[in-house]
């Protein structure tokens, strides 16, 4: 090759490198642009939810943003950012050299590297003859090049997808809510103000009439359902059951309490366990109570607890069933009695939280002195099976134990069997166990001298008596021959060696 | 220049046509599995070992012994047996009786010297006498005693392993495997294959193979594959490759990170330049391209990845390891 043909290839391929360079510099800008776009699109809809969430929290302040509407340019501002950062990333990524722009054209043409290989070659300043012999093979594959055109990307989506709209949409209807929700919000919260003040004034007026005291006494019963509710659930078996019959009781009372208590007064004090009605009702049911814990002796202090809550609600609704009773009293003279309930339901609250104390600590009486005396009946469960729950816990449960023990369906799924590996394992090993890798280190240790202690040779005298029989091995001439001449073989070896 | 330039042409086109006349002649007795045939070839030319792993009755041992004759090269076979002993291949001094009634230790050159060797089912041999391979197959000499014989060029080890009868047999070591340039895999052959099979082998007539070639001529091959100019991207490709398979490296893909337990070596990249230099030369070039590399990687690679246990147990091979890494690893100058 001469070196005008290397000169003329070489300015060949610099024109190559500079249309592949400028054709990269589009595609990297398009690229970039389209990064950008797509990111800022993204980001379109945030500034609005900002607002949108300021507008929510804060009315009287958006009243402000609505005097200052240079805070609706962050609309702008922060997608115009994020397209400008994200465009200059995405540029960035790309580095663009010469090879990379030959390189373009080889995989365009599939010429297999060869113009790469021709322009590296050709800088090589004594090339071998198969260098020079890859530049020859390159000559047709650049004059192709030359003539070729690389295709031109298009933008890989079009300007606006649907999803793309879809954000502008969602970035379009969160601005306009955010700019009309001051209004919408205020009226709103004006309608609530109005509405609590008119509640309020309604629940005081009603809270003296006979139907505010029927809604109280219905709702106590719910609330008293609701507190059984999630007292059963911490109680034993036995305690629910006690519970639960007074809480039938109790029950379909608290109406007929009501209709009496419109009625007459006598018929209260004869429902004494009821609650609602007179003042004397909580002390009766209190008494009534002592006698259900001494009938049910296993009750626990949990129960008493629960039935000290329930006294204190049946109190409020007797307070407010004395109310509706007014001992003879009218609506008309509703504060004056109103006052007087209050006082008289103070006194006997005291008086019933003594009487409930004493009632208290005659049941843990009771309650050890029947665990002295023998077990108890409701903590017997069936026997002891080996299965892994708690047993005891149904019915169910305790007919399936035998009392016989032995491992049941659940303890066998979590045996050795369960502990198996769910991986398939091959049958065989393949080959022998490696021992594992060894690693040896060498250190390399400079010689160090050492002094010895001189030591004087003495004369040992010689050794005297019999060696005793040395056995020649019993060896064929031929052997011996065959042996002297390898002997000898090997030593002239060594000996020209050296 | 010119002179230089129509040479390495002439060379080149030498080594093409060489190259497809053993193939030609080897393909008489072997039946279809042209890429197992071109593989052997290619890694007899590049200087290299190879190890065909296939069950029986493919022709494997078949293909090295047509090979030997088309290649007119000195030829010896060695069963591998667990009962073998490393004087068993590479030789032992024994008495030997003179001409004049006398005797002397004279020393008997094991079969591993010669030019072609085929290590037929080497996996059942022990550890110990798979060891004698080491260094004939890397150093190309053999140490007995104080005796160290060379072997002439070009030497290739050709060894077969069956994938399938695992009982009784010790898998090859890393360093052993390592050794070899290629792993070749063969496969069933197709139907149109199997009617020839039939014709060739159960009627009467006798294929013969002719050696198209000589020692001297598959040296002077060796020496143009060797000739052959890498560009820098080629080799950047190769060494990314290569890096690929190593677990945790910069350009190994999830895959290999999670399934590999040790990568392909430096004797991995040599194996892939080597290979795509012969790849490079079939395909009418003078320099290796990216291309040549990525078609030689799986059979240089595929030996050298030692898998781990997870990738056993999900029934992972280095062959789609090896496609991970193809696909993760990018060309370099590449736009993508």
């Amino acid at each position: 090759m001469t070196d005008s043909t290397a000169t003329k290839l070489k300015q060949q391929l610099n024109e190559l490198a500079k249309k592949g360079t400028k054709h990269l510099s589009q595609l990297r800008h398009r690229h970039a642009l389209e990064q950008g776009w797509q990111a800022a699109i993204k980001s379109v809809w945030f500034y609005p939810a900002i607002l949108l969430i300021a507008a929510l929290v804060d009315v009287a302040e958006l009243a402000k943003f609505e005097q200052q509407p240079f805070y609706y340019f962050g609309l702008v501002l922060i997608p115009l950012l994020v397209f400008v950062v994200r465009y200059f990333q995405a540029a960035s990524q790309y580095e663009i050299d010469r090879r990379l722009a030959l390189a373009l054209y080889d995989h365009h043409l599939a010429s297999k590297d060869r113009l790469q290989t021709a322009d590296e070659f050709l800088n090589i300043s004594n090339p071998s003859s198969f260098e020079l012999a890859a530049i020859e093979d390159s000559k047709t594959f650049i004059e192709k090049a030359l003539n070729a055109e690389l295709p031109k990307k298009e933008l890989s989506a079009p300007v606006l997808t649907v999803a793309k709209w879809r954000s502008l949409a969602t970035a379009a209807s969160l601005t306009v809510l955010a700019i009309l929700l001051p209004f919408i919000n205020l009226g709103f919260n004006t309608d609530i103000a109005e509405k609590q003040v008119d509640s309020t004034q309604l629940l005081s007026a009603i809270s003296t009439s006979q139907d505010a005291n029927q809604v109280e006494s219905e709702l106590s019963v719910n609330r008293k359902a609701s507190g059984i509710k999630m007292r059963s659930s911490q109680s034993d078996s036995a305690s629910e059951a006690g519970e639960e019959e007074s809480q039938m009781k109790a029950k379909p009372s608290q109406p007929k309490a009501a209709s009496d208590a419109s009625s007459q007064n006598s018929s209260a004090q004869q429902n004494q366990s009821n609650t609602a009605g007179s003042g004397a009702s909580s002390q009766s049911s209190s008494s009534k109570q002592q006698q259900q814990k001494k009938e049910k002796p296993a009750t626990k202090k949990k129960t008493n607890s629960q039935t000290k809550q329930q006294d204190q609600k049946k109190q409020k609704n007797s307070s407010a069933a004395g109310v509706a009773n007014g001992k003879g009293s009218t609506s008309g003279q509703q504060p004056a009695n109103s006052d007087k309930a209050a006082a008289e339901n103070k006194a006997r609250q005291e008086d019933e939280s003594d009487s409930t104390d004493e009632a208290e600590e005659e049941e843990d009486e009771e309650q050890k002195a029947n665990s002295s005396s023998g077990p108890k009946k409701n903590k017997r469960k069936a026997p002891v099976d080996r299965k892994l729950g708690v047993t005891g816990q149904s019915e169910q449960e305790n007919d399936l134990a035998n009392g016989r023990g032995g491992p049941g369906g659940l303890k066998k799924t979590r045996g050795v069997a369960a502990m198996l590996l769910g991986v398939p394992m091959p049958d065989r090993l393949q080959g022998s166990p490696n021992p594992g890798r060894t690693k040896s280190i060498q250190e390399q240790s400079q010689p160090e001298q050492q002094q010895v202690a001189q030591t004087n040779s003495e004369d040992h005298g010689a050794r005297n008596g019999a060696v005793g029989e040395v056995p020649e091995k019993p060896l064929l001439p031929w052997i011996k021959q065959v042996i002297t001449k390898y002997f000898v073989a090997q030593r002239s070896d060594e000996t020209t060696k050296q | 220049m010119e002179q230089h330039s129509i040479n390495v042409n002439e060379q080149a086109e030498k080594f093409k046509h060489t190259f497809t006349q053993i193939k030609t002649e080897v393909s008489n007795m072997m039946v279809g599995q042209d890429d197992i045939i071109e593989g052997v070839l290619t890694a007899l030319l590049a200087g290299g070992h190879v190890l065909l792993e296939g069950v029986p009755g493919l022709g494997k041992t078949m293909l090295v012994s047509s090979l030997s004759k088309a290649v007119n090269l000195q030829f010896s076979r060695i069963q591998f047996t667990p009962d073998m002993m490393p004087a068993d291949i590479q030789g032992t001094t024994v008495l030997t009786e003179t001409e004049s009634g006398g005797h002397e230790l004279t020393f008997q050159e094991g079969p591993i010297i010669s030019n072609l060797v085929l290590a037929d089912e080497i996996n059942r041999a022990t550890p110990k006498t798979q060891s004698a391979l080491l260094e004939v197959m890397q150093e190309k000499q053999v140490t007995v005693g104080r005796r160290t014989i060379k072997m002439d060029e070009p030497y290739c080890v050709m060894a077969t392993q069956n994938p399938v009868e695992q009982e009784g047999t010790y898998p090859l070591p890393e360093a052993q495997l390592d050794r070899f340039l290629f792993k070749l895999v063969v496969g069933y052959p197709t139907e149109q294959d199997y009617h020839t099979i039939i014709d060739r082998t159960t009627s009467g007539e006798k294929v013969e193979i002719a050696p198209v070639t000589d020692a001297e001529t598959l040296r002077e091959m060796r020496d143009i594959v060797r000739s052959v100019p890498v560009p820098e991207a080629a080799k950047s490709y190769a060494i990314r490759l290569v890096m690929g398979t190593q677990p945790h490296s910069e350009y190994a893909p999830e895959s290999v990170n999670a399934y590999a337990a040790l990568g392909s070596s430096p004797r991995g990249i040599q194996g892939l330049m080597l290979a795509a230099k012969v790849q490079a030369l079939l395909n009418g070039r003078f320099a290796v391209s990216c291309d040549d590399v990525k078609a030689i990687a799986t059979p240089v690679l595929r030996h050298r990845l030692v898998l781990n246990f997870h990738a056993q147990a999900n029934g992972v091979s280095a062959d789609s390891l090896i496609t991970d890494v193809l696909n993760h690893v990018p060309v370099p100058n590449t736009v993508s």
